[in-house]
């Protein structure tokens, strides 16, 4: 979901009681909580002084473990030991398709719960546990209640992960102010929307690669507004692939051909320490076990170029989506545990042309953001920030034929409305289902369902007759309702559109590219589905019709008929768009007699006892 | 308050970018609900604006407002009749279809450019003279020309992933 923020300029606030307010950076491999205390954020440590909270949560029996202490557990008991639940947050079990070790319940479209010792637990409970953690932590640190929090996500979270977030954020106790996107928390912590000069944009590249993933966000900064111009990354590659790679290395070194899982972690230790140790020596003595190995700059830089190719091939894309040169670019801030090795801030240098903001701890730099933030939407400082969110992808309606009528296009800055008014499609529908879905292409079956319901109640009327108004409500915390009104009768129905499980990105992806490039098949389809839906009403028609009106015709003209309509219900099993509207053809030629027939007894009746002026008054 | 006013802007198909999106953020910082006390009014305040703006944000939806104003956008959904258009039409799709190259496709950029281009000053001329259905026949064309322009993002997109982007190959 891009993001735009509005700086305000700056004003003096008024002195009123302080109120607590927090940022957390709620991450895959690790978490942190951060605050503004006289003016300045700064994270907050638990008792024993660690900043980071590693995002793992261990369930035995009796007891639950957390963070360091849970971390022991990921070999002794990996199936009670969740980490990286962020990666399972507002999905269904069926969009979860990575490896992981555990034992998932559910239906295959709801949101799963992972099966522990301590029962059934879903991702929504275990962020809560872990963001419970960081807000107890806050309140001891700081003797006080915590009044509201700024949570970060990636840019690219789509609603049903951001709405997953935000139960736990609920769960936890936590009175949220507001979801922010990790990059924009980054820019905001270096002040970049701070830049007075208001008559030039000013373009921003955020390059995050953490332990496991890797994400690259542009961002707009123009006339006091921040924008998230274009979003990519790669979901598994991080600082963790550098170690891996290392290990590689070195078993190609030492002619080893395999490694048990206790000698693969010793190597992994060393390659970690290697690699940071690389950041300021030249070449360092890799001692693994028995083995003694040198490893110097620039094989280290030969080993890992795979890995970092892949971060400047997201970059270009990225690039590319937000249609900017290198030119453009006045600030690339560092942020992620990975980008402190000097290989990483080397090839940004390269590739970007220029030195990368690196000053904040790159660990800490969004939870600072979030804190920033959370300070200002509370009230506590007012040169504050406003966010307007757009909606990611289409919001739409099913109409006949499966087709979907869109409403609200993706990219519309939200809270946004969008009214529309609908019909019946036969005598006497009394109800109307309203299914609202989600995603860019034409047809109901390629796009997410989002909910249904049913408005009851429509008085019996002619097809065509009822005037269904359909109002789309997108707040600015991006909840959808839908409300469905009669206008004729007053009758109307609501529903509070909230996802209970998420589409993934490659989910969001392909709806995204579906869109396009089904464009032409879809035009195919939506063109043979019109077609049959008018088929049908013409059929529905006829019936009708007929009950009334069969006696003007004779026998021979009903066989006629009734055969014609025959034979278009039959080539309507076959979906081939020649014959329906062959069939349809032959059918007119009996239907318009008909028709015509029926339009003169109308007439004859209608005129039979009226005087002429009644008749021309009426329409 | 029709859009244009809403954003301080002249009513006609010709207005300066820039000014809207300046006139745009300015309203929402100070009627989006994050700012207002008012939430409820605020909602529908904010919703109006962001609705407005995108709606006077691309030519076709800005033309088919300006024909709305004057209560002349009925039918703007019909086909269009156009025999000549429509065969002109099929031709860019079809050089849609095929193009391999970015080259191909920046030069059927550059010609969707100029039949928008063209299709403007058309419109203009729809309107000042009041001729209506011609208005809303040019108003479908844009409309047709518009989305044709965004397919060629789309496509030049997915053809520069194909050349130099293969996220899923392993290391």
């Amino acid at each position: 979901m891009a993001l735009l923020q509005i700086a305000e300029p700056g004003q003096s606030s008024a002195p009123h009681e302080h109120r607590i307010a927090i940022g957390i950076d709620l991450g895959t491999t690790h978490s942190l909580v951060a605050t503004v205390l006289s003016g300045k954020a700064k994270v907050l440590n638990d008792e024993q002084g660690r900043v980071l909270l590693p995002s793992i949560v261990h369930y035995s029996k009796n007891s639950t473990e957390y963070g360091d202490t849970a971390k022991p557990f990921i070999t002794a008991d990996p199936k009670n030991t969740i980490v990286s639940v962020k990666r399972f947050m507002g999905r269904s079990k069926a969009d979860v398709k990575f490896q992981h070790p555990y034992t998932l319940v559910g239906a295959e479209n709801e949101m799963p719960a992972f099966e522990t010792a301590q029962g059934r637990k879903t991702p929504v409970e275990i962020s809560a546990e872990i963001l419970k953690q960081l807000k107890d932590r806050a309140e001891q640190s700081l003797s006080n209640p915590v009044n509201g929090a700024v949570i970060t996500v990636p840019a690219y979270f789509d609603e049903a992960q951001r709405q997953a977030t935000r139960d736990a954020a609920e769960l936890a106790g936590l009175n949220i102010l507001r979801l922010l996107n990790e990059p924009t928390a980054a820019a905001v912590a270096y002040g970049l929307d701070q830049e007075s000069n208001l008559t030039t944009d000013r373009n921003y590249v955020i390059y995050d690669l953490g332990g496991g993933t890797f994400d690259v966000s542009i961002l707009r900064f123009s006339q006091g507004v921040f924008e998230v111009l274009a979003t990519g990354g790669h979901t598994a590659l991080g600082g963790d692939d550098l170690d891996r790679l290392i290990v590689k290395w070195a078993k190609k070194q030492l002619n080893i051909e395999v490694l048990d899982d206790a000698e693969y972690a010793h190597f992994i230790v060393s390659a970690r320490k290697a690699k940071e140790a690389l950041s300021d020596a030249t070449s360092v003595d890799i001692k693994v076990l028995t083995h003694h190995l040198t490893l110097d700059r620039t094989t280290f830089e030969e080993i890992i170029q795979v890995a970092l190719d892949k971060t400047i091939n997201v970059c270009k894309r990225v690039m590319r989506d937000a249609k900017l040169e290198l030119d453009d670019i006045q600030n690339v801030v560092l942020v992620g545990g990975s980008t402190r090795s000097y290989a990483v801030q080397k090839v940004v240098r390269e590739v970007f042309k220029q030195e990368p903001l690196c000053t904040i701890n790159p660990d800490e730099v969004v939870a600072i953001g979030a804190a920033i933030t959370a300070n200002q939407l509370i009230g506590n400082s007012k040169d504050g920030s406003l966010l307007l969110d757009v909606t990611p992808l289409s919001l739409g309606l099913e109409t006949m034929g499966g087709l979907i009528e869109r409403l609200i296009s993706r990219n519309t800055a939200i809270p946004v409305a969008r009214r529309q008014e609908f019909t019946t499609y036969q005598d006497g529908q009394t109800a109307m289902l309203i299914h609202v879905l989600q995603g860019e292409r034409d047809l109901v079956e390629h796009c997410r369902s989002l909910g249904r319901f049913v408005l009851h109640g429509i008085p019996p009327m002619t097809a065509g007759q009822a005037r269904i108004e359909v109002t789309f409500q997108v707040d600015a915390d991006g909840l959808l309702t839908v409300s469905a009104k009669e206008t004729t009768s007053g009758v109307n129905a609501q529903i509070d559109i909230k996802p209970s499980y998420g589409l993934s990105e490659t989910d969001t992806e392909r709806l995204l590219l579906d869109g396009y490039k089904f464009a032409e098949e879809d035009k195919n389809l939506r063109h043979l589905n019109e077609t049959k839906v008018e088929a049908q009403r013409e059929l529905e028609a006829l019936t009708q019709a007929l009950k009334v009106d069969s006696k003007l015709l004779s026998t021979e003209q009903l066989t006629a008929l009734t055969q014609a309509a025959e034979a278009l219900k039959t080539e309507l099993e076959t979906n081939d768009i020649k014959l329906i509207e062959h069939a349809v053809e032959q059918l007119k030629t009996y239907s318009d007699a008909f028709a015509a027939e029926r339009m003169n007894q109308h007439i004859d009746h209608a005129l039979k006892g009226t005087k002429l002026d009644d008749w021309s008054n009426s329409n | 308050m029709s859009h244009f006013e809403l954003f301080d802007l002249p009513e006609a198909l010709d207005i300066d970018l820039a000014i809207l999106k300046a006139n745009f953020l300015k309203l929402q910082q100070q009627y989006h609900p994050d700012k207002a006390e008012n939430k409820d009014k605020a909602l529908i305040k904010s919703s109006e604006i962001n609705q407005a703006y995108k709606t006077l944000s691309n030519v076709d939806s800005r033309a088919a407002y300006l024909l709305s104003l004057k209560k002349q956008d009925h039918h703007l959904d019909q086909s269009i009749s156009d025999f000549e258009f429509l065969q002109s039409a099929l031709e860019i799709r079809e050089q849609l279809d095929e193009a391999t190259n970015t080259e191909q496709l920046h030069s059927l950029k550059k010609e969707v450019r100029q039949w928008i281009d063209g299709l403007v000053r058309e419109f203009k001329i729809d309107f000042e003279d009041e001729d209506w259905a011609e208005a809303r026949d040019t108003v479908r064309k844009l409309r047709f020309f518009q989305k044709v322009m965004n397919d060629i993002d789309k496509a030049e997109d997915q053809l520069l992933d194909d050349e130099d982007f293969n996220l899923d190959d392993d290391f």
